[in-house]
């Protein structure tokens, strides 16, 4: 796909959507800096680079791109080069190994928590990594999901669960600091007759990518191709409730990384709510909802949920809820993506790009809000101060299971 | 396999699958909006044009044989209008159809008339016959310093061949010091929104005497153009209206936006990066469609279907071995009579090829196929760019085609 550069026609709706154009005048904008740039390298021409690291990542581009071109893929390959050249460099490295740090941080959260809003660790953090010290950071939690789901009883240890079985790729954020998710996604599940399954698993790489460096992500992809293609060949769906993580085992693994038996993987991989979704359509989500106050509830989707072409699902389930009236509020990209918000240089950029966004959320006079993805629930509360929380939670107290 | 299941899908995203998507909403039909990407609104320049060069449009429209408007018949074009103006209305970016049914007269980037039937909210309209504006305002064509898609200069000396003997004045304003060069339409946009940098630039403004038509680009505000232009004519003392620029263009995307927003608001599903790639059906009704996705290809399960893929420039049709087909159901397509097309590139009469799209019957279905509707670019039998009519066929057709298809189902 991102071969077809010299498809473009300039049309220029690429820049007229780019959220990270409009913003920042520096950044050379997806159409020149995607298969402009292109074009000049197929030429053999020299190559002006700058700026084209202000992109977000958000796919905007290739959501409206006419010619089905992606220039976020051609706008990331120098930075891909660059790093295959001379590595991560070290505040990259950190933010992009939330794993590794995650195996520490939930062992003392309230040492690293307390460390990491402490304002005189934030300005230093700020001066030696360019980390930004505006930017609240994630708290760890104390004890990972993975610790939890190996502790408590197995509900289906003796009998074969009544719809059979789901593995669940939970990702870093739940693992280490925010395993209620995790937890509230089993509750769901299991309270609609499925064994959950855990295998073991890497992060994604999806930040890794983010940053350019591919070798090690391809590393993890491979490991958790090895850990999930077993399930994916016995038909085994496979449900995520971090979008970034879906959409790196669903597309990249494939198509940006090469990984074998990706393409197998991909077929069984769900959004939660796509997967709560299908089973409503088959009539068999059980739908018994305690009854509830109306709560307005707006939902703000996941640039990278919007690319896959599974519109909104946790909207249409949220809706069967009684009382509950959930829409999507499409108020562009948060601005977070992933690990640039904590990027100094960026800082301001996110929350420019975030504007609009926070205008709707507080327009919409809601208490709080919905994502799927935890970057842009982050970038949520820190835009508007409003409780941003994932639909599972909301489905969780729907069925009474909290 | 991946399912979902609705009540009635849309194929595509653009002006006549959306309003497509809202009729069938309103008969209470479950409805999904399945799209590989956007439509055309950014590619226009966010005015609905119903029908020609003409003074009345529905006159006009009257004596047509073998084109959208007569399947649909006046009266459901009429329906339709309505129900878009009413809807924008609610999705705040109110459009306003003329009293007396009239197209309205709007001005380009070249100075030159150019009529439509609903003006994008904010452009300028003009009334170009002296008995209507006996007064002759005066028009004043502002530029913004350093901005290359509009030349105040140029607009004025159109004007004045097009409004002979009335007093046309051409100014550029600098842009605030510091703003930086060469700055696209969008970027200068929301930066207008940002109150620091506007409040610099009405700085800059003339006032201008009361009774003066003030024109400048459409640049004034992205989602809050609405507030930029009361600021920028309260600066003026006259009321502001835009003169739409080459695509890609803000009123476009002005209405793109709010439009999605409402449709979503009014319970659509927007399911924006699926290929329509197939369908299955049985005895003459289509029963699943099949998409692409990033996650592998989906099985959508639907009671009716409306396809609303466009022509040739939305991929509605392909040209393969030299004749024209339709991409998803391999729907029969009428070619052109003769040569595809006009020798003279910018005929007034147009290119045959455009004219090439699907037949249907009167419920906007191709032959044989009991729940499939067709509406938008894909009809065959109409000529937008010659006749000036997209905007109210897409309107029109996407209407009629949503309450066929959501009345159907329920």
């Amino acid at each position: 796909m991102t071969d077809l550069y010299d498809a473009c026609l300039k049309c220029s709706l690429c820049e007229l959507h780019c959220p990270v154009f409009r913003a920042a005048p520096a950044f050379p904008g997806p159409k020149n800096g995607g298969p402009g740039l292109e074009r000049l390298r197929a030429a053999g021409r020299p190559v002006d680079e700058t700026g084209l690291d202000l992109c977000l990542g958000c796919r905007t581009c290739e959501v409206v791109c006419p010619a089905g071109l992606s220039p976020a893929a051609l706008i990331h390959r120098p930075k891909i080069e660059k790093v295959r050249r001379s590595g991560l460099p070290p505040r990259e490295w950190l933010l992009t190994h939330t794993n590794l740090m995650g195996e520490v941080a939930v062992r003392m959260p309230r040492l690293t928590n307390g460390t990491l809003s402490f304002t005189p660790v934030r300005i230093g953090m700020e001066k030696a990594l360019r980390i930004a010290r505006r930017r609240p950071m994630p708290r760890y939690a104390s004890g990972t999901f993975r610790d939890w789901f190996a502790r408590r009883p197995r509900p289906w240890h003796d009998r074969p669960a009544p719809n059979g079985k789901v593995v669940y790729f939970h990702g870093c954020s739940t693992n280490y600091m925010l395993p209620e998710i995790g937890r509230h996604t089993v509750a769901v599940l299991e309270h609609n007759g499925f064994e959950v399954l855990l295998p073991p698993q890497k992060c994604c790489g999806l930040p890794l990518m983010g940053n350019g460096e591919l070798d090690e992500a391809r590393g993890w992809a491979r490991y958790n191709v090895a850990q999930l293609k077993p399930f994916a060949q016995q038909g085994i769906p496979i449900v995520f409730t971090s979008t970034s993580c879906s959409l790196t085992v669903k597309r990249e693994y494939e198509h940006l990384l090469g990984i074998e038996g990706a393409g197998e993987v991909a077929p069984l991989c769900y959004d939660l709510f796509e997967f709560l979704g299908q089973l409503h359509d088959e009539g068999r989500l059980r739908t018994d909802f305690r009854a509830r106050g109306e709560e307005v509830l707006p939902y703000h989707q996941p640039c990278h949920q919007r690319v896959q072409g599974i519109g909104t699902p946790a909207v249409r389930l949220l809706k069967l809820v009684p009382g509950l009236h959930a829409w999507n509020m499409d108020a562009g990209c948060c601005g977070a993506s992933g690990t640039h918000g904590f990027k100094r240089e960026k800082y301001d950029l996110s929350m420019l790009v975030g504007e609009p966004l926070r205008q709707a959320v507080l327009e919409s006079g809601a208490h709080r809000v919905i994502s799927d993805c935890e970057a842009c629930r982050w970038q949520i509360e820190h835009l508007t101060g409003r409780q941003a929380v994932h639909p599972v939670t909301v489905l969780c107290e729907a069925y009474g299971l909290l | 396999m991946k399912t979902q299941s609705y009540d009635v899908i849309v194929i595509g995203a653009g002006l006549a699958g959306l309003m497509a998507a809202l009729a069938a909403r309103e008969q209470g039909a479950e409805v999904a909006v399945l799209a590989e990407g956007g439509g055309a609104f950014e590619l226009s320049s966010g005015c609905i044009d119903l029908f020609g060069a003409t003074e009345s449009p529905w006159t006009a429209m009257t004596g047509l044989r073998k084109h959208p408007y007569t399947l649909l018949g006046a009266a459901a074009v009429r329906e339709a209008v309505s129900a878009f103006v009413a809807a924008s209305g609610r999705m705040g970016l109110p459009y306003s159809e003329p009293a007396d049914g009239r197209n309205q007269v709007t001005v380009t980037a070249v100075g030159n008339l150019r009529t439509t039937y609903l003006p994008a909210p904010g452009a300028a309209v003009i009334r170009p016959d002296p008995a209507a504006d006996p007064g002759r305002r005066p028009v004043a064509v502002i530029g913004l310093q350093g901005m290359k898609e509009f030349h105040p200069g140029v607009v004025a000396e159109g004007l004045k061949r097009a409004l002979p003997g009335t007093p046309v004045t051409a100014r550029w304003v600098p842009l605030p010091a510091g703003t930086p060069d060469d700055l696209q339409p969008v970027q200068l946009a929301r930066l207008l929104e940002e109150p620091v940098f506007r409040a610099k630039l009405l700085q800059a403004l003339p006032s201008v005497p009361a009774g003066t038509t003030v024109l400048m680009p459409a640049v004034l505000g992205l989602d809050g153009a609405e507030a930029v232009r009361a600021d920028v004519s309260a600066a003026l003392g006259a009321p502001v209206g835009e003169v739409p620029l080459l695509s890609p263009s803000l009123p476009g995307l002005r209405l793109a936006t709010r439009l999605y927003r409402y449709v979503q608001r009014r319970g659509v599903e927007l399911c924006m990066g699926v290929q329509a790639a197939g369908a299955a059906a049985e005895g003459g009704r289509i029963t699943t469609v099949t998409g692409q996705t990033v996650g592998g290809p989906v099985t959508y399960r639907a009671g009716a279907v409306i396809v609303a893929t466009g022509g040739l420039l939305g991929r509605g049709l392909e040209v393969r071995d030299r004749t024209l087909c339709e991409t998803v159901f391999d729907l029969p397509v009428e070619q052109p009579g003769g040569p595809w097309a006009d020798a003279d590139l910018l005929s007034v009469r147009g290119h045959a090829f455009v004219r090439a799209g699907v037949r249907t019957d009167d419920w906007l279905r191709p032959e044989g196929r009991a729940n499939l509707y067709i509406c938008g670019k894909l009809l065959a039998g109409y000529d937008p760019y010659a006749e000036g009519c997209g905007g109210g066929v897409a309107i029109a057709s996407g209407w009629r085609a949503g309450g066929l298809a959501g009345g159907a189902v329920r």
